[in-house]
């Protein structure tokens, strides 16, 4: 069940992040134009940094998904496949634990700031910024369960469920 | 922040993917902390991204992966094939210098590992080059490719420091040169002793360097377009890196007829991992650095490095001794965005120039990426390549001794690191 609608969340993510680094590049690129022809657009440079925290969490997950994340592998390797396989799932309690309470204080500090405006814009909350954090982590976190899920698979599920990274 | 120290450390080996090794054991402070708000890990998190100068790491990374994909590698590749397809050790050396021109276009050391390992990685087996050494000249090599303007590090660096990203562009240069020289000295040698074959049987003809040239002439114009464009003061950085990705766009889709819409597609889809992967790197450590910077953890070594000598030349040495020791296990990005707030300050009050040190110092951490036992650029060229990390080590100790050494005449005369800034900028 989860790997059809893995391969979907990760394509839209794919999708989603790149178009959001594609709109960074648009808007910085637009706010240098604007400034060399002496008519400087300030509100640019807010809404790329803006995308800038969505783009980090979200391309986070796409990295974490395709294991593009760098580790050291020296002692794992070494190991027998079973002490392997147990480290691997205590660094992915770790880790999820890690992600979960990212995503119980980022919920909190998202809702607590949601007053506080955006770069001192009255009509966008800073809690529009804050939200990526609790986003991002609950994404990872749903990779890391996927991970340890097929860690704890037979052998023969694995190989069926493995889903494909699309280029 | 010895408990942070241990467990970041532990976690490390463990295999913990490092971004989550950064951010867990910087948590452990704010547990041994219960009176601090348990919301700043998150807040450090979430500003990190909002540093609009750090913009220009993603513009940098999707040009370099467009420039990829614009037909740009292939020529360069077959300059410096012509360049440098003569002396001995063959592809090993095109390689090398292959990492110095693609500096000119792209950023990254590990992008350019990566990139060449498959590129060129292969092949270099195939001629006859052991395993060990084309993955130790694959990796070391790409150390070329952050301090040739563009470069990630420099403007980690610059950022961080306040220091000038475009002396610090125009001061990779000459250094880079050195470095080269260095490499292909150690190729050189080793090829002697074993054997290796030039790769190319005659010196190229001027006219066989002149149509590679013309052919690379895009490629090779950018960064000096892009020198002038910093010098004009009129861009930053992160606009720089916006240019750049148009600038990839046109020479690949228009000027060379490469880019279609899927290799674009790709080139974004892999900038995407690439961007996701540094910058959670970037926000986690903020966690790491809240509780360096609240028990005064600068302070603390600035002394201990001021206590210990005050000639501006060996502290900094000991510091470049210190980052190529550190660096065994950290590598370049965490070493920079960590150590930038210490060492600096302590070269500034020594009277030191902060764009010297600056290269020294990224030279001397990107190192950190070739070094086991913790390498990014090392894992992805060993992973690609098939290769163990005890014959990567064995067989790449020689050029590690040799761009070691390339930075120690570095620190000692900072005139071959200033002479283009000063020309350049004044």
């Amino acid at each position: 069940m989860t790997a059809p609608i893995g391969a979907t969340l990760l394509k839209l993510e794919v999708i989603l992040s790149a178009t959001l680094l594609v709109l960074m590049v648009g808007l910085i690129f637009l706010g240098g134009v604007a400034r060399m022809m002496a008519t400087p657009l300030n509100w640019t440079i807010d809404m790329a940094t803006c995308f800038f925290a969505w783009g980090t969490f979200l391309a986070a997950d796409v990295a974490w998904r395709r294991d593009g994340l760098m580790s050291v592998n020296l002692i794992p390797t070494q190991l027998s496949a079973r002490a392997g396989k147990v480290l691997t799932l205590v660094n992915y309690i770790l880790i999820s634990g890690f992600l979960v309470y990212l995503v119980y204080a980022g919920t909190w500090l998202t809702w607590v700031s949601r007053s506080r405006s955006f770069q001192g814009i009255p009509e966008i909350s800073f809690s529009f910024v804050t939200a990526s954090l609790p986003v991002g982590a609950a994404l990872l976190l749903m990779t890391t369960l996927v991970k340890t899920r097929r860690l704890l698979a037979p052998p023969k599920e694995d190989r069926a469920k493995r889903p494909v990274a699309p280029h | 922040m010895l408990i942070v120290a241990l467990g970041f450390v532990l976690l490390l080996f463990m295999g913990m993917p490092v971004a989550f090794a950064i951010g867990i054991a910087g948590a452990l402070f704010f547990l041994q902390h219960p009176e601090l708000p348990f919301t700043i890990p998150v807040q450090r998190t979430v500003s990190q991204t909002q540093n609009f100068a750090l913009l220009a790491v993603p513009m940098f990374i999707i040009a370099g992966n467009l420039m990829n994909k614009a037909g740009i590698t292939e020529r360069l590749l077959a300059l410096a094939s012509v360049l440098t397809g003569r002396l001995k050790g063959g592809l090993a050396q095109v390689s090398v210098t292959l990492s110095g021109l693609m500096g000119g276009v792209s950023g990254s050391a590990i992008a350019d590992a990566a990139m060449q390992s498959r590129m060129l990685g292969p092949a270099m087996i195939e001629r006859g080059l052991s395993r060990g050494f084309t993955a130790g000249v694959l990796s070391f090599g790409a150390l070329l490719t952050p301090i040739i303007p563009p470069g990630i590090g420099m403007i980690l660096f610059g950022t961080i420091g306040n220091v000038s990203i475009g002396r610090l562009f125009a001061a990779g240069l000459l250094p880079a040169l050195l470095l080269w020289l260095g490499l292909a000295i150690a190729i050189s040698v080793t090829a002697r002793r074993r054997g290796y074959q030039p790769e190319r049987a005659h010196t190229p003809t001027v006219q066989e360097v002149t149509r590679s040239l013309r052919a690379s002439i895009w490629a090779l114009l950018f960064p000096v377009m892009m020198l002038f464009g910093l010098r004009a003061g009129i861009f930053t950085p992160s606009e720089i890196g916006a240019f750049a990705v148009v600038y990839a766009v046109v020479i690949g889709a228009v000027v060379h007829r490469r880019l279609s819409r899927g290799s674009l597609w790709e080139g974004l889809s892999t900038s995407v991992a690439d961007v996701g992967a540094v910058m959670l790197l970037l926000a986690f450590s903020a966690i790491f650095s809240y509780g360096i910077v609240l028990e005064r953890v600068p302070e603390t070594i600035s002394s201990a490095i001021t206590g210990a000598t005050d000639n501006l030349y060996a502290a900094m040495a000991l510091i470049v001794l210190s980052l190529l020791l550190i660096g065994l296990f950290i590598d370049a990005t965490v070493l920079i965005i960590m150590l930038t707030p210490i060492f600096l300050p302590v070269v500034r009050q020594l009277g030191g120039d902060p764009v010297h040190f600056g290269i020294v110092f990224i030279i001397a951490a990107t190192i950190g990426n070739f070094t086991p036992p913790v390498g990014a650029a090392m894992y992805t060229v060993c992973s690609i390549l098939k290769c163990s990390i005890q014959d990567y080590t064995r067989e790449s100790a020689f050029l590690f001794v040799s761009v070691a050494a390339v930075t120690l005449i570095l620190v000692f005369v900072p005139g071959l690191v200033l002479f283009l800034p000063n020309l350049l900028f004044g």
